[in-house]
C-alpha cells in the first residue's frame, strides 16, 4: 500500500518554479532517499508533504487521505482543517537543525506532544519516551536540556521525538547537514536501524554513501524535477541520465581507479600473477557452493576429471570428490585437500542470491574481493590451486586432490570421508589464511548442552530490591580464533563474577549468548535481593566498565519491588551462579611458544519452560589436559545438579614438530624465502582431526595464502600472496619428485 | 535645613510612595498583557487591524506622555462635558502608553523565535494556542526580560508626571517641600527613594533572568 502519493506537484516562489511537476509514490515499509544538488527542490518537496509550504497545483495523499485536491482549473485545494490535522498526526518530521524546544528537557521534548496532543497520561508518555531514549542510547540524558547535548545527540533526541508520535511516514530533511563530521556517523546508524525496522521514510540527504546503504529506492532530483529514480544499485552503478552521472561523480570515486571487474574477457586480455589459479578461482566462483549445497560444484569437479581422463571418486553421500593424477605407476601419492563450500554473507543492500548467482569478482589493486558478498576464498583458493595443479602439463609426482564438503557448518565431508578412498599418507591442506604459517595441530573441541531443571514460582518479595545487570555490545568472536583476546570478555562470566558469593538472590530471568562456538556478546540477568547490595555491585561493575569501556556496555538498574514476583527459588539461583562461576573460561593453558592449547567458552544461557539451559565448549590440543579439565567439570555438574543433554566431539590432532611433511615443507620454504615457516597450533577445529582419526600414521599440515575478513562481505585475498603460495606448492612437489628420483 | 526638618521631609515623602507604587503596579498589571495582545494584533493577518495597531504605536511613541495624560483627562470634559477620577485617568494614560512600548518589545521577542520552533510544534500536532503558550511564549519571556527591565524602570520614574493633572505622588510632594523649605534637599531625598526602588526592581529582574538561564 502506498503511504504517500504525490502527483504532478508544482510550486513556485515569486514566479520561480521550485518544484516542476513531481510525482512520487512511497510504499509502506519503504525507505526512499532523495538526493540532488542544492536548490533542486528536494527539501521544499519534503516541506510541502508536511504542509509547511503550500503548493500551487497537484495532488498529495498521505495514507489514503487527501492533503490536497485539485479543482477544475488545476489549482491546489487544501482539504478541510480536520483532515489536515489527521494527516499531520500521521507524519513525522526530522529537521536539519533539530528544532528541539530549548526550554524543555530532553524528556519533555518527547512527552509534551504525547500529553497535549495525544492525550496520554504523564506516566504513559514517560514510558514511551524512556523506551525511545534507551533505543537511542540517550537514557542518561533524559533530564538534560538540549543546549547541553552534542549535535549528534540533539538529532537523535529529535528522531526520538518524531518516533514518539508513531508516525506512518517519517520525513527527514538533511538530518546530518548541521553536524560536525565526526558526529554524522551516530545519527546515520540510528537512521539505518530504523530502515531495518521497516519504518516508512523519505530522507533528503547529501550523504551519498549512506543513501546507497539505507535506501530501497533513490530519487535523484535536479532543477525541481525528478531526473531519475531506481534501486541504489541502478542509480549508483549504472545511472542512465547524464545529469545523474555528473552529479554522482563529485561524490563517489568508484573506490579508486584500480577497481576492475574480473570476468572472462579481463582474464583473456590481462596478465596476472598465478593466473592459472585465479582463472580456476573465477570458474568456481561462477558455481554456487553454499555450505550444504555442494552438489553443483561436485558435478563440476567430476566433469573436470572426466574431461582430463583423471581417476576420481565421488562420495555422493558425503559430497566429497577425490581426483588423482598418476604420473608414475606404483609411486606414492602426495595429497592436497580443500573444502568446496563457503560461508554466504552479504551486505544488506546486496540482492545477491547465493543459490544461483555467480560471485562477482573485483580486483582492487593487489586484492581480489567480491561485490558486496563473501568471496569464498575460504576455501575456494584451495580448490583453485588443486584444479590448476591437476590441469597443469608440467612434470610432477603423483598427486591426489581431496575436495571435501561443508566444512563451515557441520564438517560432514570430513566426518563421512571413506578412508579407503584416500591413497596418500601425507595430506597438505590448503585451508590456512596466513602465508608463512603452517598449522601442525588443531584443537579437539568438545561441545555440550546442559540444563538445570527448574521452574519459576510466585514468591512474596515485597520490599525487595530488583536488580538488572545488562551487558551488551561486547566484541564476541569465534571461540577458537579469538579466545585468547582478554579484551573481548565474556558477559556471562562477568555477570557471574559480580554475583559471586552473594547470598539470598532470587533470579527472575537470565539470558545471553548465541551459538556454542561463539563468544557471547551480551547477557542480561534480573534478580531480587532483600538486602540493598548497590555498593557491592557497583564496585565490581565499575572495575569491569573501566576495563571494557571501549567496546562493551554494562548497565545496572535498581528498582523497588512491591508485592509478588515469579522467580527461581534461592537454591536454584545459587546453583546457577555457582555453576557459571565454577566453569573456567577463556584461554587456560599455553605451550612454550605461547600458543593456547586449552581454552573454554561459556557460550549461552537460555531459559526454557522446564529449566535453564547452558551451552559451553572446550578446546584443546592436548588430550591429557582436556581429560583433567573434564574430570573437574563433571564433579561440578554433579555438585550443582546440572545434567548434560547433548554433547559432541570434534576431533583434533596433537602437534608433531618433526614429521616428514613438516620437515620437508619447512626446508623448502626456507630455501624459497630465506626464512623459517612458522609452525602454528590452532584452537580452531580442522578437518585434519577427522582424517587423522581415520587414517593411521597420516601426516597432515595446513598452509595457504593471506586472506582477510573471511566470513564477511569484506573478504579478500592478496594476489601476490597467492602467487607466493603457488610457488611454494610447486617447490614442495619438485622436492618430492627429486626424492623419488634419487 | 536642620536634621529635624530633614527627617520630617523624609516621612512626608514616604507617604507619597504609596500612590507611586499604586500607579506603578496597576499600570504594569494592565499594560503587560495588553502589550502582548497588541503585539499579536500587529502581526495579525487581518490587515486593517495591523494597520490600526501600527498607527496607534506611531501616535503613542510620537507624542509626549505629558500631552497624552492631559488629553485622556480633559478630552471627555471638552467633548461630552463629563469629568472623572484623576487617578483613573492616569492609569488609563499610562496603560495606553506603556502597552505600546511593551508591544514593540514583545514583537521583537516573538520575531526572534526561529520559525523552525513553530514548524516542529506543528509537525508534532500542537495547535496554534498550544504552540503559542507552550513553545513560543516561554522563550519570548526569556528573550525580552532585559529590554523589559529598562521599560519598567522608566515607568517607575515616569509616575512623577501624575502631578500634571493634580494626582499627588512622591515627587510632587518633594517639589512642594522644596519650595516650602527653600531647599533642594527634598528633591535629593526623592532621588534617593527612586534609586532604592529601582535597585529593588533591578534585583527582581536579575532574579528572573537567572532563573531562566537554565537553557540557552
Amino acid at each position: 500500500m502506498n503511504v504517500l502519493e504525490i502527483k504532478n506537484v508544482k510550486k513556485s516562489f515569486n514566479g520561480q518554479g521550485v518544484i516542476k511537476d513531481v510525482s512520487l509514490d512511497v510504499k509502506e515499509g519503504e525507505t526512499v532517499v532523495i538526493i540532488g544538488p542544492s536548490g533542486s527542490g528536494k527539501s521544499t518537496l519534503l516541506r510541502c508533504i508536511n504542509n509547511l509550504e503550500k503548493i500551487d497545483s497537484g495532488l498529495i495523499k498521505v495514507d489514503g487521505l487527501e492533503l490536497i485536491k485539485e479543482n477544475k482549473n488545476g489549482r491546489a485545494i487544501y482539504n478541510d482543517k480536520k483532515i489536515l490535522k489527521e494527516i499531520n498526526l500521521k507524519l513525522g518530521m526530522v529537521f536539519q537543525d533539530f528544532n528541539l524546544f530549548p526550554h524543555f528537557s530532553v524528556m519533555e521534548n518527547i512527552t509534551k506532544s504525547l500529553e497535549l496532543v495525544f492525550n496520554k497520561t504523564e506516566k504513559e508518555s514517560k514510558e514511551i519516551a524512556i523506551n525511545l531514549l534507551k533505543k537511542m542510547d540517550l537514557e542518561n540524558k533524559k533530564d538534560e536540556y538540549p543546549c547541553n547535548l552534542s549535535g549528534g545527540q540533539k538529532q537523535r533526541v529529535s528522531i526520538a521525538r518524531c518516533l514518539a508520535i508513531n508516525p506512518k511516514l517519517i520525513c527527514m530533511d538533511e538530518p546530518t547537514s548541521a553536524l560536525d563530521p565526526e558526529l554524522v556517523g551516530e545519527v546515520l546508524s540510528t537512521i539505518k536501524s530504523l530502515a531495518k525496522e521497516k519504518k516508512t521514510m523519505v530522507i533528503v540527504t547529501h550523504e551519498i554513501k549512506f543513501a546507497e546503504e539505507v535506501a530501497d529506492r533513490i530519487v535523484f532530483m535536479d532543477g525541481g524535477k525528478i531526473v531519475e529514480e531506481g534501486t541504489p544499485d541502478e542509480i549508483m552503478k549504472n545511472p542512465k541520465k547524464e545529469r545523474t552521472k555528473e552529479f554522482l561523480k563529485r561524490y563517489i570515486n568508484l573506490e579508486g581507479d584500480n577497481v576492475e571487474y574480473i570476468d572472462d574477457e579481463y582474464l583473456e586480455k590481462n596478465e596476472l600473477p598465478a593466473k592459472e589459479v585465479i582463472t580456476f578461482f573465477k570458474k568456481i566462483s561462477d558455481i554456487p557452493r553454499m555450505s550444504g549445497k555442494e552438489e553443483k560444484i561436485c558435478e563440476y569437479l567430476v566433469e573436470f576429471a572426466k574431461e582430463r581422463n583423471l581417476e576420481y571418486v565421488y562420495e555422493k553421500d558425503a559430497k566429497n570428490v577425490i581426483i588423482r593424477k598418476e604420473t608414475e605407476k606404483g609411486k606414492p601419492y602426495i595429497a592436497f585437500q580443500a573444502h568446496t563450500d563457503m560461508i554466504c554473507e552479504k551486505e544488506t543492500i546486496s540482492k545477491h542470491n547465493f543459490l544461483k548467482d555467480p560471485i562477482r569478482l573485483i580486483k582492487d589493486g593487489d586484492f581480489i574481493k567480491a561485490d558486496k558478498t563473501t568471496l569464498g576464498a575460504d576455501n575456494g583458493l584451495g580448490v583453485a590451486y588443486m584444479l590448476a595443479l591437476l590441469d597443469s602439463k608440467e612434470a610432477m609426482p603423483n598427486i591426489e586432490c581431496i575436495f571435501t564438503s561443508d566444512e563451515e557448518t557441520t564438517m560432514i565431508g570430513a566426518k563421512l570421508l571413506n578412508a579407503d578412498d584416500v591413497k596418500s599418507k601425507s595430506i597438505i591442506s590448503l585451508d590456512n589464511g596466513k602465508e608463512g604459517k603452517m598449522t601442525i595441530s588443531a584443537a579437539n573441541c568438545m561441545e555440550w548442552f546442559a540444563e538445570i531443571k527448574a521452574s519459576k514460582a510466585e514468591e512474596n518479595l515485597n520490599g525487595f530490591k530488583k536488580y538488572t545487570i545488562e551487558y551488551s555490545n561486547f566484541l564476541g568472536g569465534h571461540s577458537g580464533g579469538n579466545i585468547a583476546d582478554v579484551k573481548r570478555g565474556n558477559p556471562l562470566k562477568l555477570a557471574g563474577e559480580v554475583l559471586d558469593n552473594i547470598d539470598g538472590l532470587y533470579i527472575e530471568s537470565l539470558s545471553g549468548g548465541s551459538k556454542v562456538n561463539v563468544i557471547p556478546r551480551e547477557f542480561k540477568i534480573t534478580f531480587y535481593s532483600k538486602e540493598n547490595i548497590d555498593m557491592l555491585l557497583k564496585e565490581k561493575i565499575n572495575k569491569q566498565i573501566r576495563f571494557f569501556q571501549e567496546d562493551g556496555v554494562i548497565k545496572l538498574i535498581r528498582e523497588e519491588n512491591f508485592g509478588k514476583a515469579k522467580v527461581y527459588d534461592e537454591q536454584i539461583s545459587k546453583n546457577v551462579l555457582k555453576f557459571i562461576n565454577s566453569y573456567k573460561c577463556g584461554a587456560l593453558k599455553f605451550d612454550d611458544d605461547n600458543n593456547v592449547i586449552l581454552s573454554a567458552n561459556f557460550a549461552a544461557i537460555r531459559e526454557e519452560e522446564n529449566g535453564i539451559k547452558f551451552e559451553y565448549s572446550l578446546r584443546s590440543n592436548n588430550l591429557k589436559l582436556r581429560d583433567e579439565y573434564i574430570k573437574d567439570l563433571k564433579d561440578n555438574l554433579v555438585k550443582f545438579n546440572v545434567v548434560v543433554t547433548w554433547e559432541q566431539e570434534l576431533k583434533g590432532f596433537e602437534p608433531n614438530y618433526e614429521s616428514d611433511l613438516v620437515n620437508n615443507i619447512s626446508r623448502v620454504y626456507k630455501e624459497l624465502y630465506g626464512k623459517e615457516i612458522e609452525k602454528q597450533i590452532t584452537q580452531g577445529v580442522l578437518e585434519g582431526g577427522f582424517f587423522k582419526s581415520k587414517i593411521n600414521n597420516l601426516d597432515y599440515v595446513c598452509i595457504g595464502a593471506n586472506t582477510y575478513d573471511v566470513h564477511s562481505p569484506k573478504e579478500r585475498f592478496s594476489i601476490k600472496s597467492v602467487q607466493n603460495v603457488w610457488k611454494l606448492i610447486w617447490q614442495i612437489l619438485k622436492s618430492y619428485q627429486n626424492d623419488l628420483e634419487n | 535645613m536642620n536634621i529635624n526638618q530633614v527627617i520630617n521631609v523624609c516621612s512626608v515623602l514616604l507617604s507619597g510612595i504609596g500612590t507611586l507604587l499604586e500607579i506603578f503596579f496597576i499600570t504594569l498589571v494592565l499594560a503587560v498583557p495588553l502589550g502582548l495582545i497588541v503585539a499579536l494584533a500587529r502581526n495579525s493577518k487581518c490587515r486593517i487591524l495591523s494597520w490600526l495597531i501600527k498607527n496607534y504605536i506611531l501616535l503613542i511613541r510620537g507624542t509626549p506622555i505629558m500631552l497624552q495624560i492631559i488629553v485622556v483627562y480633559f478630552c471627555p470634559y471638552y467633548l461630552f462635558n463629563v469629568t472623572y477620577d484623576r487617578f483613573l485617568a492616569i492609569i488609563i494614560a499610562f496603560t495606553i502608553n506603556y502597552a505600546a512600548y511593551f508591544a514593540e518589545i514583545f514583537r521583537s521577542g516573538i520575531e526572534s523565535i526561529p520559525e523552525g520552533q513553530k514548524e516542529a510544534a506543528y509537525t508534532l500536532g500542537f495547535n496554534k494556542v498550544q504552540t503559542f503558550f507552550e513553545i513560543v511564549l516561554p522563550q519570548v519571556i526569556k528573550n525580552v526580560l532585559p529590554a523589559m527591565s529598562n521599560e519598567v524602570i522608566s515607568l517607575l520614574k515616569t509616575t512623577s508626571l501624575a502631578q500634571i493633572i493634580g494626582v499627588t505622588e512622591m515627587f510632587s510632594l518633594a517639589q512642594k517641600q522644596a519650595s516650602y523649605n527653600f531647599s533642594i534637599i527634598p528633591l535629593c531625598i526623592a532621588g534617593v527613594y527612586y534609586l532604592i526602588l529601582i535597585f529593588v526592581v533591578s534585583i527582581v529582574f536579575s532574579y528572573f533572568e537567572k532563573k531562566l538561564s537554565y537553557y540557552r
